[in-house]
């Protein structure tokens, strides 16, 4: 006892609290009292006592689950509520939530309703996997229901205003009282039998939950599970669920819902067309459009447009070609003509002629040879004297022969 | 129930022919035969719902065969 650690307070009520969430009867219980201290909270919620002639037990209903319920709960009322009980830690005191509540005798039918929902669900009739997807456009949907009331005459009105295309096809059936349910569960046979429609309707308007009862029952479920065709079960009001609505491949609020949901709107599905109309005409449209601008730039292409372009651009650059050519030529003629100035001025200085300009000048004799001797000439033979800027006419006077010193 | 077959499958064949011409790419050619196409799926199934005369019937029981047959459905007996 020493050697053992203490729990704290909130260790103990979250131990107890665990205990009784794994419990699988005080998770899903139903119990059964009489109604004391009620108090409906501003919140929504409801705070209350259920009690028997020896224990009482204290439960509270939320808002949400408050919302639904079919009657208006007061001290003294015998009801059977459904929930499940655990610990409220703050208080260390457990409690019954409840989600459920009806009063008692109609507590009957609910026990039952709820020992058939919990034994179908487990035996799968629930099953999401189950479900049959709708058709979109039924050629024909056969309602399963009175022949008479508000049920068959909103789901004839939305048939009719909605989707024109689909036949409706009705099988009257008893939809309350003790051949109801057998009644109801043929019919879906029926259809099914001859497969008389694309989809199928079955419920009725809204009622009490005895009224609606025919609908909780098994052979009915198990029928609606069976069927090959969809179905879409319409039974009473939004508020009200029953066995149909689980097994059915999909659970409408009220009769006139289901209509909506089984058929497409026509108004609508005709706008569809315009706009599929419309959307052929502007893709084609494009594509055409498309086509037009590929043309129109393959015909702007210069060697489409003038074919004699390539020719003119040869031409041209042929053109250049010759004036590159010229030019060079040019060029190197103006090279080979200075270089000619400058050998000629070269030249001229190596001439006798330029010797002139120095000074010197050139004799000639009478029959034009130079003067290059004494001996050439003897006195009284004309000469020429060409000098830088013309010629001087002389006579020789006497010619004198210079003797070599060095002789031969 | 043919009618309704067709009235399906025509709308699923202008769906496809929608999409293909979306996807731009194909020729001129198969773009005019889609297109006609389309004009003429369109124009079927628009004519099968503006020609589609609701029959409301209700199962009655044949008093000699004992056989259920449908029978219009006169109103709602109110």
């Amino acid at each position: 006892m020493i050697e053992r650690q203490a729990l704290s307070v909130t260790q103990v009520n979250l131990y107890i609290k665990e205990i009784m969430n794994r419990d699988d009867v005080l998770t899903d219980v139903l119990v059964k009292g009489e109604l004391s201290n009620f108090k409906a909270h501003s919140s929504g919620h409801l705070y209350m006592s259920l009690k028997d002639e020896n224990g009482v037990m204290r439960a509270v209903m939320f808002r949400g689950s408050a919302s639904k319920l079919r009657f208006t709960p007061q001290n003294g009322m015998k009801v059977v509520a459904h929930g499940r009980v655990t610990v409220y830690e703050r208080d260390g005191q457990y409690q019954l939530y409840i989600d459920d509540m009806q009063q008692e005798g109609i507590g009957d039918l609910y026990i039952a309703f709820e020992e058939l929902k919990a034994k179908l669900s487990a035996e799968g009739l629930f099953d999401p996997a189950h479900k049959k997807p709708l058709p979109k456009y039924p050629k024909c949907v056969g309602v399963v229901t009175a022949p008479t009331g508000a049920a068959i005459r909103d789901i004839i009105n939305v048939l009719s205003r909605r989707f024109s295309y689909s036949d409706v096809v009705l099988y009257p059936v008893l939809v309350q009282g003790e051949n109801a349910a057998q009644s109801i569960a043929q019919a879906i046979r029926y259809f099914n039998q001859t497969k008389g429609a694309d989809v199928l309707i079955v419920g009725r308007g809204g009622g009490s939950i005895e009224d609606l009862w025919a609908f909780n029952e098994e052979i009915v479920a198990r029928e609606i599970y069976q069927s090959e065709i969809p179905i879409v079960s319409a039974v009473g009001h939004e508020i009200d669920f029953t066995i149909s609505d689980f097994v059915a491949d999909l659970r409408a609020p009220t009769p006139s819902a289901a209509a909506e949901l089984v058929v497409p709107s026509q108004t609508e599905l005709i706008d569809k067309f315009h706009n599929v109309y419309r959307r052929l005409y502007s893709q084609a449209a494009r594509i055409l459009e498309q086509g037009r601008l590929r043309l129109k730039s393959l015909s702007e292409r210069p060697s489409i447009q003038n074919p004699m372009l390539k020719l003119e651009e040869e031409r041209i650059y042929l053109d250049r070609l010759v004036q590159d050519m010229t030019t060079a030529a040019d060029k190197i003629l103006e090279q080979k003509k200075q270089g000619l100035g400058v050998a000629a001025s070269k030249l001229d200085g190596l001439s006798p002629l330029g010797a002139l300009t120095r000074g010197f000048s050139v004799v000639k004799a009478e029959d034009g040879g130079v003067v290059n001797s004494v001996s050439r000439v003897k006195p009284g033979d004309n000469m020429t004297v060409m000098v830088q800027d013309g010629k001087i006419l002389a006579t020789v006077k006497e010619t004198e022969k210079e003797v070599e010193n060095h002789g031969r | 129930m043919a009618d309704k077959q067709s009235f399906e499958t025509n709308l699923q064949e202008l769906e496809g022919v929608v999409k293909a011409l979306e996807g731009g790419k194909i020729s001129l050619d198969e773009m005019l035969t889609l297109f006609e196409k389309g004009i003429s799926l369109t124009k079927e199934c628009t004519d099968a719902l503006n020609g589609a005369e609701q029959k409301i019937s209700i199962l009655m029981k044949n008093r000699d065969s004992g056989e259920l047959e449908e029978q219009p459905f006169a109103g709602f007996g109110e």
